[in-house]
């Protein structure tokens, strides 16, 4: 049996989403069109408006539909001369929830990866550079996820720094809170004992 | 089921929620691309730390068709630590037998190969700086070896068809894929190599910095038709901003 077009285009919209596939789209598509039309055009229409408006904030990357997002339009951060470099929007809203950090960010949106195609540019490391240039950046955090790529990238960030005579540090990696030392890998061990702090 | 076969992860990506795909070269496999379920999830986070570029691993895998199903993976070392350039040689690396070593054709020889390349890497960067000239010789070693085992080595005592001899003091430009071709001094193209360089290059004698800058222009001249029209995205990681 075949749907009516608008229905089989709505159902394979759905399918471009992540993790959803054929069953889910149509389980999907039926939600809304039998029980939440207003939800439904409420969707449609908030989709519109961020493909249409959402960009890159123009100094961090991060997604936002002014041209500077509100972490980097405020003084006080710009002041704190930190930069912290992470790999996606989600990170930043990760480390905002710890309250610790009060200073700028950039986001990458990836890694250093060749062999996805993904160098130096595509994560906008010129723009960084121009950032490092104009701003008033005292330290770099380098808060990449701790795989191989990840420190790659940092490393080549921090080459980057010290070009310019800025500091970067890596944040630390090892043992999660509240896990237990029997779980936990060879490679994250050797990381929390080469990174041991004297107390 | 197999046995559990030595390998190392030459790139990984993710796939669905928690899984990742990842690309081997293993011990009399040659290179291989598997599913690793669930390597991404909170519960199975030794299998997380562990599935890293450059960390010698043991895998047990099932499966016949093009992407196989990997059933167990340990590390059974500690990872190879590369810094620097030495790191990027290795993504280097990995991104040219990606993208020249065909899947599902096994070979012990390219196990071997990346094994004592990785190793010779982490000890050469031990090494005193100027360290550069060592790499370079590394990674030349690295591209004629591949290039030989792919079937497409370099002749480096005879011209194309086997005629003549390769001469001291004569000019030469190589052919991808056919051989050296006898050249005037002024032609312009880039691949055109004297002869003293390429028998230099054919006895491995890389130590001599001339003969390896040759090898450089010889290496990137024969890669080229193998990698089609794009270039390694890699070697942008050597330029600085």
């Amino acid at each position: 049996m075949k749907f009516s077009p608008l229905v089989s285009e709505l159902i394979d919209s759905l399918k471009g989403l992540p993790g959803v596939g054929p069953k889910s789209a149509q389980r999907m598509a039926f939600q809304l069109l039998e029980r939440n039309r207003q939800k439904g055009v409420r969707l449609g229409e908030s989709l519109i408006k961020a493909m249409e408006k959402v960009g890159h904030c123009r100094c961090c990357r991060t997604y936002t539909e002014d041209d500077l997002c509100h972490l980097c339009a405020s003084p006080k951060r710009v002041g704190s001369g930190l930069l912290c470099v992470v790999e996606t929007p989600a990170d930043v809203i990760a480390i905002e929830q710890t309250g610790q950090f009060t200073g700028l960010y950039f986001v990458l949106m990836g890694h250093l990866s060749p062999l996805d195609g993904i160098g130096p540019l595509e994560i906008g490391l010129d723009v960084l550079k121009k950032n490092l240039q104009d701003n008033q950046v005292k330290e770099v955090i380098l808060a990449t996820n701790p795989t191989m790529e990840g420190d790659a990238t940092a490393h080549y960030i921090a080459k980057m720094c010290k070009q310019q005579d800025i500091d970067a540090s890596r944040i630390a990696h090892g043992v999660p809170v509240g896990g237990e030392l029997e779980f936990v890998d060879g490679t994250t061990l050797t990381h929390a004992f080469s990174g041991r702090k004297i107390i | 089921m197999t046995a559990q076969v030595p390998c190392f992860i030459l790139h990984r990506r993710p796939f669905r929620e928690t899984s990742l795909i990842i690309e081997v070269v293993a011990q009399g496999y040659g290179r291989l691309n598997l599913v690793l379920k669930g390597a991404q999830s909170s519960k199975k986070s030794t299998t997380s730390g562990i599935s890293q570029v450059f960390c010698p691993l043991l895998l047990s895998f099932s499966g016949a068709g093009e992407l196989k199903t990997a059933l167990s993976l340990e590390s059974s070392g500690p990872p190879v630590v590369l810094q620097d350039k030495f790191l990027y040689s290795g993504f280097y690396i990995n991104e040219i037998i990606c993208r020249l070593w065909p899947q599902n054709v096994d070979s012990d020889e390219l196990f071997e190969l990346y094994t004592t390349l990785l190793d010779d890497l982490s000890q050469t960067q031990q090494l005193p700086q100027p360290n550069a000239h060592f790499l370079e010789m590394l990674l030349r070693r690295f591209e004629f070896n591949l290039l030989r085992m792919l079937g497409f080595g370099i002749d480096c005592s005879y011209t194309f068809g086997g005629n003549e001899a390769i001469e001291a003091g004569q000019f030469y430009r190589y052919i991808p894929e056919e051989g050296f071709v006898l050249s005037h001094k002024s032609y312009s193209g880039q691949a055109l190599i004297s002869g003293e360089d390429i028998v230099g290059i054919g006895q491995m004698n890389l130590t001599n910095p001339k003969i390896l800058k040759a090898a450089k222009k010889l290496a990137r001249v024969a890669l080229a038709p193998l990698l089609g029209g794009k270039p390694l995205k890699s070697r942008e990681l050597f330029v600085n901003l």
